[in-house]
């Protein structure tokens, strides 16, 4: 429960947000990450009486019906085609997606 | 007849049954009131006239051959640019996926041209879904038919305002958090989210997977309730998809308006009706009370305790769904690609780029608060906190159940509000769904029917929300409700919208 507390009583920070940024590979202007601080400690403030309620012996529900492992006949079905796959692609060379190079990040 | 686009759904189909009209006659009505009020309006992304027609003609000529067509064929329907169609731009209203034609059809989308309906074009909404006002959408801004200052809420905006200004007898929306149903309190029209898994998801861009379902706005129940229908099937393509008999909603509504509401027991939600809520939305709402009450129906307070925690559980589970869901958007398969300014591009760095330009701020302030939630350290107290809130308020329902048939409350604390007005407040942006979320949670289906006009003359909405898998029921209550409000839909705004489109 303390560690909970603790995490609750941290504020966001420029620098929070910044790593979160970095998390979710989104490049954001110094407007913005300012905005968002700002914005996400008062939306996180009004959800911190979550955890209050939220005690331990209450099971979590991750999904409103309950399901079993749905499973289905092992029958072949058609995909989409190549080039249909293809066809949103940015950019495309020889049937295959054309990715910037992966290697020498800075 | 010069006011073909005035007629419902099912007008229009028995007309096309008896050859009164022709689909192209109807088509082409709907596709002009388009052309003539959307300049203004902003409620279609796309319009495809011609596949519109060419389909149109298709239906006719088969009619004409004497084949038997579905019940529904020949009938326009707008759809929410959320949803997939195959060979038509679909864009979620972001920038991101500006132009992206998908290869495929949605299962909604494939039931919708099995049953021979005419797709007129794709409607305007917030980004990806996040938002309550459609201000949100990345190409522009759609306006309420009954009053233009006025937002026509969201995020299914455009599939609301379009079937408010007759521009389409009805549409599909989606909803996560309200955003069928909000839209529909907001333009007076009815709005329905089914049980969860009611309506396939194969092929709807995904915010929440586990709160997002499709649904029907419609100008009458009986039209919501064909479309439902329609929209509904068992699909081995969505892994929570029902394979569940839930009886014909048109049935229902045809049977609600017959046999009343004598016996029916109605709970009123304790925690929503009170503070938050305005007091005109109060006053119609206990209008419908009393025609409950003088109509033979045992009206019920229920405590929901836990219904107070849905916004804060809701901004957690939405914005975690939400930032894995969007994490696919990375300029390498589909959608938009945008190139750093550097002279070594690598992956990752497009990868930033593409989703810094593509994403509005919505969008992102909703992904790095996803990142937050599910990130170490902050799981426990924040994802895993929300998750439990859900079983509580999954909870409240099954003990309020235990002593009614169904819920009743207002679907918004308000009517539709200014432009502009809501849009740096994000907490009071998300009160907008603070009697709709429950039922995401518990993947009940619920409804919006207009229940007369609340504050300066604008539609305030009343929501019914029934057990899972009782979506027969829900229809039923409102059939019967919506008879007895008697609404007058007369939005003030087309008015307006008519003038200035002949300027």
């Amino acid at each position: 429960m303390s560690q909970i507390a603790n995490q609750r009583d941290s504020q966001f920070t420029v620098d929070k947000v910044r790593h979160l940024a970095e998390l979710a590979q989104i490049e954001l202007s110094g407007d913005e990450i300012i905005h968002l601080t700002k914005e996400l400690s008062i939306i996180t403030d009004s959800i911190n009486q979550l955890a209050d309620v939220a005690s331990s012996d209450i099971k979590p529900t991750s999904h409103p019906v309950d399901l079993c492992n749905v499973l289905r006949d092992d029958t072949s079905v058609k995909p989409l085609t190549q080039t249909e796959a293809l066809s949103g692609a940015p950019k495309k060379q020889d049937n295959m997606f054309v990715a910037p190079q992966i290697l020498n990040e800075e | 007849m010069s006011e073909l686009y005035k007629l419902s759904a099912w007008e229009i189909a028995n007309k096309l049954r008896l050859r009164e009209i022709s689909s192209l006659e109807i088509t082409q009505a709907f596709l002009d009131r388009i052309n003539q009020t959307d300049d203004k309006l902003g409620a279609f992304l796309l319009v495809d006239d011609k596949i519109a027609i060419e389909t149109a003609k298709k239906i006719d000529s088969s009619r004409l051959k004497g084949d038997t067509l579905p019940k529904m064929a020949g009938v326009p329907i707008a759809i929410k640019d959320l949803i997939c169609t195959k060979g038509l731009v679909t864009t979620a209203a972001s920038k991101i996926l500006q132009n992206w034609v998908p290869p495929y059809d949605a299962t909604l989308v494939e039931n919708i041209k099995d049953n021979g309906l005419i797709i007129l074009g794709k409607t305007n909404l917030d980004e990806f879904a996040m938002g309550s006002s459609t201000e949100r959408s990345a190409y522009k801004l759609c306006l309420n038919p009954w009053d233009l200052n006025t937002v026509p809420g969201g995020s299914s905006g455009g599939s609301a305002a379009s079937v408010a200004a007759w521009q389409t007898p009805f549409s599909v929306g989606t909803d996560t958090g309200g955003s069928i149903r909000q839209p529909a309190s907001l333009t007076g029209i009815v709005g329905a989210k089914p049980t969860y898994g009611g309506i396939s998801r194969y092929g709807i861009i995904a915010m929440a997977s586990s709160l997002d379902q499709a649904g029907p706005m419609a100008r009458c129940v009986l039209d919501a309730a064909i479309l439902h229908d329609i929209l509904s099937s068992y699909d081995m393509q969505d892994s929570t998809s029902l394979n569940y008999d839930f009886g014909s909603m048109e049935q229902a509504a045809i049977e609600g308006t017959n046999q009343g509401l004598k016996g029916l027991k109605v709970g009123i939600i304790k925690q929503l009706t009170g503070e938050g809520f305005s007091k005109g939305i109060l006053a119609a709402f206990n209008k419908v009370v009393a025609l409950l009450v003088n109509n033979g129906a045992e009206i019920v307070e229920v405590d929901c305790p836990n219904f107070q925690y849905s916004i804060g559980a809701y901004q957690i589970l939405m914005a975690s769904e939400a930032s894995s869901n969007l994490a696919r958007y990375d300029g390498m398969r589909y959608g938009k690609r945008f190139l750093p300014d550097k002279q070594t591009v690598t992956a990752e760095s497009m990868m930033k780029t593409t989703r810094d330009i593509g994403f509005g701020f919505e969008v992102k302030r909703r992904i790095i608060l996803g990142t937050y939630a599910l990130s170490a350290g902050s799981y426990e107290a924040y994802y895993g906190a929300a998750q439990k809130v859900r079983t509580l308020i999954k909870g409240d329902f099954t003990r309020a159940y235990k002593q009614v048939d169904c819920l009743i409350s207002p679907t918004v604390p308000t009517v539709a509000f200014k432009i502009g007005e809501q849009l740096d407040d994000p907490m009071a942006m998300y009160m907008n769904d603070l009697a709709t979320i429950p039922a995401n949670f518990g993947g009940m289906p619920a409804m919006s029917i207009p229940n007369g006009l609340a504050a300066n003359n604008l539609p305030s909405g009343l929501q019914i929300i029934a057990p899972q898998f009782k979506d027969y029921n829900m229809y039923f209550l409102a059939s019967a409700l919506e008879k007895l409000i008697n609404f007058n839909f007369n939005p003030s705004g087309l008015t307006q919208l008519s003038k200035a489109v002949n300027l």
